[in-house]
């Protein structure tokens, strides 16, 4: 390993490569720390050249190795299987190129998703997909897991705002895929590579789209889905549909992120519209209508600009307040179709009920993408046992109502034992099919996506002081 | 030629009615005498793997309107059509998703859905397109919200192998695995056949509105084109060379009332656009499918909005009809050529299209072309370092060389 590391070490220098054990004990985990795998050595490149040296070397080697972006992720698909290499891409940060005229940006892995935004908005333009962790997340790793967030419902997940790709396969060779205008003769190989996980290579530089917006946004107490079923049918596309429930709110209001959010409301819609402004006022009184219609106590419509994101801060900050609940928080993700979400919704809290467990709720639900949020303390006997069989069942459920098990979040070591609950053996086998014409032996992010023979938490809860869980 | 055993085991596979044995037809100098028509998964998976077993090749067609575009095929033994795989399996209208066979017309899905508040956002031209073609050749038209790829959920799709495999879903977001769809959207039938597809939806606007501009130079057609694409109610903008000097805008607005009004009176004022009929739409849509006479070629190319007009005065320089999307960042041009074109004349079009395309910040494809142009090039220009992948998938996906063998991008 020596050797390895003073060979990684003369690519990226000393400063590049993190091997010593308190360095990489916070790479063990992405942003669920249910899932760990210890690597073998961090290293931080700068730029492609650098990238392509540390997969020939990790290769020379016999060493997988597995991109990372910022470590947000929430399936475990940057976290370091079979003693990988860690390429983290955080100090491949320049924004190589905005052009205004032709609305695009070449960017590189590293670049903070917000920060795009912040760079264009003098431009009135904006980088569309915005997950929750915006504020860290990479665009390298949003290409990943074809990251989404709460205005894809208008504009799209990343797919959407991805033209072209530089990419450094396994054998270190350098491929160029798409181009800034988004026609390409042959296969739409970005479209297939967005969203795999790291499965396929390295991303070293990626050209994005932008959209103009206005934007107006206001809050609805309803009984929430129904009203989301009501919006979508009624033609309008809002850019965004979340709803934040009651054990949310009440986590919310008590916590550093308090939006004034009403505490005796049993569910928070809010909607966001944007478009023309002379189009908006009829669009905000067609919301009012159907949600009153559908039983709304309140209808807040915000003020100004700084009302419009103490809204938003409330939506942002749910999964931080969590930690007010308990000091364990599994984020699940999966997507039914929005006209299932009432019963869903009632199967799953029925689901945590039965399991004992602290559950709630917040979610695209224009999109029917459920974030079912189970708070937990691991140091409780067998809890985490009962986690695993909740989420299990909840995945179950969602896929029997016509879902799937992830929207926006990725499969990673997290789902990948159940991935057969949506696909059978040989539509996964056609997925390895593609894989394998990117990543034939597996040395790129090894373990991910498709389900393995060693199904574990691989919690490694020994070096926390917990207990090791494995199931059958 | 294919032996009367093999004719036997293809008739058992593709189901009662299935075969139809012809007078041969050409393409692009092979001919075959014998079309496949399943009407279920099922018999089209079975017959594709007899196909394999017996080391046949066919050529995917669904309506046929984008048939000729490829390279000319290594191998043809029949036809597979995919006329009888028809019919809406679901239409969920709380929704706005729908689940199609692959071989349905899309004017017939537009039939099925009128009155429902919603619409299908795929427009290619082709009076009788179906929906498996559209997302086989990733076909566009003037109202076509982006590539049919991103209007698709899910699809179920048979391979070689004889395996019936699905990719996404049914719902409208969704990581589940790789994202597949991209992959076979636009892939020419040669990976796999498309059997169904799910499919998103967009709500009927309220109010539409379509008008045009007159220009006498690309540099102002260019300017009103891209400043109508850039409307937040745009559906259509499209130009088109108008006669020998003149160029035409046509727009299409539609959304909310008060947002196309407003629109339709800055374009008036500020480009001076005069009120159309929808038909204009339609005549639009019908220049993209048109080849000039006796003998032509027809390119399909991307372009940026900041080289959209050095893109349309360069292929004009050469000779080009030409048709543009400036929202897709989409550019149609078509070039005459002689009953007996001097090949010199030709790869003097293929080079400065080429070249064209590369300062666009795009690529190109020859859409159609005579046999005897396709001959020593590649229809999809020069894949660079992508090459080695789509061959990989080429052969891992079809083996032997079933699904359109030669036609595809790299002569895959």
């Amino acid at each position: 390993m020596s050797s390895l590391v003073g060979e990684l070490e003369s690519i990226v220098g000393p400063d590049g490569c993190l091997h010593r054990p308190e360095e990489l004990l916070v790479y063990e985990c992405d942003g669920s720390t249910l899932h760990s795998g210890k690597p073998s050595a961090v290293v931080l490149p700068r730029s492609r050249e650098e990238v392509c040296g540390v997969v020939s070397t990790c290769r020379a080697h016999g060493v997988p190795f597995v991109p990372r972006g910022a470590g947000t992720g929430l399936s475990g698909g940057a976290v370091a299987n079979d003693g990988a290499v860690i390429i983290e891409c955080s100090r491949m940060n320049r924004i190589l190129e905005v052009n205004v005229e032709d609305r695009y940006a070449i960017v590189e892995p590293g670049v903070i998703n917000a920060d795009l935004s912040k760079r264009t908005l003098e431009h009135g333009l904006f980088y569309a997909p915005d997950p929750s962790s915006q504020l860290v997340c990479t665009i390298g790793g949003n290409v990943a897991e074809n990251s989404g967030g709460p205005h894809t419902l208008k504009y799209g997940t990343t797919t959407n705002h991805v033209l072209a790709i530089e990419l450094v396969l396994p054998d270190a060779s350098v491929v160029h895929l798409g181009s800034p205008s988004g026609f390409a003769p042959g296969y739409n190989l970005v479209g297939a590579v967005v969203g795999s996980e790291g499965t396929l290579g390295i991303v070293t530089q990626v050209t994005v789209r932008r959209v103009e917006t206005l934007l107006v946004s206001f809050p609805d107490v309803v009984t929430a889905c129904r009203a989301v079923g009501g919006i979508i049918e009624s033609g309008l596309t809002p850019a965004a549909l979340e709803i934040i429930d009651r054990r949310t709110i009440a986590a919310l209001e008590a916590s550093v992120y308090a939006a004034g959010l009403p505490a005796d409301a049993g569910a928070v819609l809010i909607v966001e519209l944007d478009g023309a402004a002379i189009a908006l006022p009829s669009q905000v009184e067609r919301v009012k209508q159907i949600s009153t219609r559908e039983g709304a106590t309140q209808v807040e419509v915000a003020a100004d600009e700084s009302e419009r994101q103490r809204f938003w801060r409330a939506r942002k900050g749910a999964f931080g307040a969590m930690g007010r609940l308990a000091p364990d928080l599994y984020v699940h993700d999966a997507v039914v179709p929005r006209s299932k979400l009432p019963e869903v919704l009632d199967e799953i809290c029925a689901i945590g009920d039965r399991y004992e467990l602290t559950l709630s709720n917040v979610f695209h639900a224009g999109d029917g993408n459920l974030h079912p949020n189970i708070s937990f303390d691991r140091r409780d006997p067998d809890v985490l046992e009962r986690v695993i069989a909740a989420g299990s069942e909840i995945l179950e459920c969602c896929v029997r109502a016509g879902g799937v098990i992830t929207g926006e979040h990725g499969i990673g070591n997290e789902k990948r034992e159940f991935l057969h609950l949506v696909f059978s053996e040989a539509d996964m086998d056609a997925m390895k099919e593609f894989r394998d014409c990117f990543n034939p032996d597996g040395i790129c992010n090894p373990g991910k996506i498709f389900p393995t023979t060693r199904f574990c938490v691989e919690s490694n809860p020994k070096s926390r002081g917990y207990d090791r869980i494995e199931f059958d | 030629m294919i032996a009367p055993d093999q004719i036997d085991a293809l008739r058992d596979a593709v189901g009662d009615g299935g075969l139809q044995e012809h007078a041969p037809v050409d393409l692009d100098g092979l001919t075959a005498a014998l079309t496949l028509s399943p009407a279920d998964g099922e018999g089209l998976s079975r017959t594709l793997a007899v196909l394999r077993n017996c080391g046949l090749a066919v050529a995917v067609r669904g309506s046929g309107s984008y048939a000729g575009v490829g390279n000319p095929p290594i191998g043809l033994d029949a036809f597979l059509s995919t006329g009888r795989l028809v019919g809406i399996e679901e239409f969920d209208a709380s929704e706005g998703v729908c689940h199609v066979q692959s071989g349905t017309p899309l004017r017939d899905v537009r039939d099925a859905l009128a009155g429902s508040g919603w619409e299908l956002p795929l427009d290619p031209p082709g009076r009788d397109s179906t929906v498996g073609g559209c997302i086989a050749a990733a076909s566009v038209g003037p109202r076509a919200l982006g590539l049919p790829c991103d209007q698709v959920l899910g699809l179920t799709v048979s391979l070689t192998s004889g395996e019936r495999v699905r990719c996404g879903g049914r719902v409208v977001k969704n990581v589940t695995g790789y994202d597949l769809n991209k992959l076979y959207s636009g892939s020419f039938g040669s990976l796999g056949v498309i059997e169904s597809a799910w499919l998103r939806l967009r709500a009927v606007p309220e109010r539409s509105a379509s008008c045009e501009i007159q220009r006498s130079d690309a540099a102002g057609a260019c300017l009103a084109a891209i400043a109508a694409a850039r409307c937040v109610s745009r559906r259509v903008a499209a130009i088109a060379t108008n006669g020998a000097d003149g160029w035409r805008v046509v727009v299409e607005l539609a959304g909310d009332a008060p947002t196309v009004e407003r629109d339709l009176a800055w374009l008036r004022d500020e480009y001076g656009a005069s009120d159309t009929a929808q038909e204009a739409i339609e005549q639009i849509r019908d220049l993209q499918l048109e080849v000039p006479a006796p003998l032509g070629l027809r390119f399909r190319l991307g372009a940026l909005p900041s080289r959209l007009e050095s893109t349309l005065v360069e292929l004009r320089a050469g000779g080009a009809s030409l048709l543009a999307y400036p929202g897709l960042q989409l550019v149609y041009a078509s070039f005459s050529l002689d009953a007996s074109p001097d090949e010199a004349d030709v790869e003097a079009i293929f080079h400065n299209v080429k070249s064209v395309a590369h300062s666009a910040g795009g690529g190109y494809v020859c859409e159609a072309a005579p046999t005897s142009v396709k001959a020593g090039r590649d229809m999809f220009g020069d894949l660079g370092a992508s090459a080695a992948i789509v061959r990989a998938l080429k052969q891992r996906f079809d083996p032997t060389g079933v699904l359109n063998p030669g036609r595809f991008a790299g002569r895959n």
